[in-house]
């Protein structure tokens, strides 16, 4: 039998590399396995290209809204949770206001988690469905850019044209 | 919050399915309206007429055209009360590769051609709803025209159309649909053939018949009423002028009525009001009765 090979390899685990991403609202900052934090494609691309130094800026997200991408990450990249973990594990952390929602979901969309970004969309869709229009318009900041006139014009079409269907 | 990317806009609004919630946040402002109208995947046009063309073709521009254009992910259509021609639903049966669901109700100006090629092309189509809609040149082609592969099949109503039906396609077809749960044939599928459709849907919820002939052998009301109560699910039924046939067969009826939900009798002629509601006393579960 071959006898075995003379150098040995290094057989230690290796040494758990760590991000620390920094709010650069509030100058949070969080140190994070590197595994959890590449299930953002955006700082799975910075790394890969070399852009990433040892803390990673992350712009225009707050420490608190963070904390809940990276525990979102930390569930997600677990291997031994099970679907219905993830599940239950989602819906506690979508379980917020609607205004953290908003925020969650602009972070979901900047780091590029696509889980992260369905799922909060999915609780927004239920949060505003039954909302009054007017209060839609003050979560989103959207201004209302039509005429009373169109307004009324698009409210007559439901009313007589498109209503009446699940 | 000074800008709200729209491709996030997009997937909240993709969750969005009911009608009345799209139509509520598409009051939001001219941004949310359009993308209402990009990601709709049911339209429901109860009254032309009560909408002034150039609306309807800003919105849904020159119908199924716009449609097809601004709407490639539709998968349900209801028109009614609707001038609808073939090239329509050709356009319909070739613009919409998810689509399932087809509802013409009490609409005219097409023939079993134009019905041909959604049921020919449309392969995932679960619903067909032809509901006192009307034919022209129908043979039967349209539902001779389902491919063999074709399974996916949930409710067919063709109850009010005239044309001629080739029952072995008619069989065909039911059997391969594990899912139809709502069948109503029209005049042209004879009683003596019911059997041996229901035999192949014990699956079935809703069914619908017209009875074409007021004297037909006792025999075959009883075939039909035992076949019936062979479906264990079923919960609605559809007689359209056909008490004669109900109250001909007590003894079967009262082991079928009592799990009806609904029951749809159309006419009741003069004398038959009480054997009417003697069978009545059968309902128990009865919630819907239409007369």
């Amino acid at each position: 039998m071959a006898s075995a090979p003379e150098n040995e390899k290094n057989a230690s685990a290796p040494e758990k590399k760590t991000l620390t991403l920094k709010s650069m609202i509030n100058n949070e900052e969080f140190v994070v396995d590197e595994h959890v934090a590449l299930q953002s494609v955006t700082i799975k691309n910075m790394v890969d290209s070399d852009c990433a130094g040892d803390v990673i800026p992350v712009p225009t997200i707050s420490g608190e809204i963070l904390a809940l991408v990276i525990e979102y990450c930390k569930n997600h990249a677990n291997p031994s949770a099970s679907e219905d973990d993830l599940k239950k594990a989602d819906a506690g952390i979508v379980a917020k206001d609607i205004y953290t929602l908003i925020d969650l979901v602009l972070a979901a969309n900047f780091l590029d988690i696509k889980g992260l970004l369905e799922v909060t969309s999915q609780k927004i869709a239920d949060s505003i469905k039954d909302l009054p229009h007017q209060d839609v318009r003050e979560i989103f900041g959207v201004e209302n850019d039509y005429t009373p006139e169109e307004e009324a014009a698009v409210r007559a079409e439901h009313d007589w044209a498109f209503e009446g269907f699940p | 919050m000074p800008h709200f990317p729209e491709e996030i806009l997009e997937q909240i609004f993709s969750y969005i399915t009911h009608c009345r919630d799209r139509n509520a946040l598409s009051l939001v402002s001219k941004t949310w309206y359009d993308l209402d109208r990009r990601t709709r995947h049911s339209v429901f046009i109860g009254n032309c007429y009560a909408l002034a063309p150039e609306r309807s073709i800003k919105r849904f521009p020159n119908w199924v055209v716009g449609l097809a254009r601004d709407c490639p992910d539709l998968r349900e259509l209801r028109l009614k009360r609707m001038l609808v021609s073939d090239p329509t639903l050709l356009l319909i049966s070739g613009s919409f590769p998810n689509f399932r669901s087809l509802a013409l109700i009490g609409c005219h100006g097409f023939s079993a051609d134009g019905l041909s090629a959604i049921t020919a092309k449309c392969r995932f189509l679960e619903h067909l709803d032809l509901q006192e809609s009307e034919a022209g040149n129908d043979s039967g082609q349209w539902l001779s025209s389902f491919p063999e592969s074709f399974t996916s099949l949930i409710s067919l109503n063709f109850g009010s159309l005239r044309g001629a039906v080739n029952l072995d396609d008619l069989m065909s077809l039911v059997a391969r649909c594990p899912n139809l749960k709502n069948l109503r044939v029209n005049k042209a599928v004879p009683l003596l053939t019911l059997p041996q459709i229901l035999l192949r849907a014990p699956q079935l919820v809703e069914l619908g018949i017209e009875p074409r002939a007021h004297h037909v052998d006792p025999g075959s009301h009883t075939r039909l009423y035992e076949a019936i109560r062979k479906c264990k699910s079923i919960q609605s039924l559809s007689l359209s002028g056909a008490l004669h046939i109900a109250l001909s067969c007590q003894f079967h009826i009262s082991a079928i009525f009592p799990k009806l939900i609904s029951l749809d009798i159309i006419s009741v002629m003069e004398g038959r009001i009480l054997g009417f509601i003697n069978l009545l006393t059968h309902c128990h579960k009865l919630q819907r009765l239409r007369v």
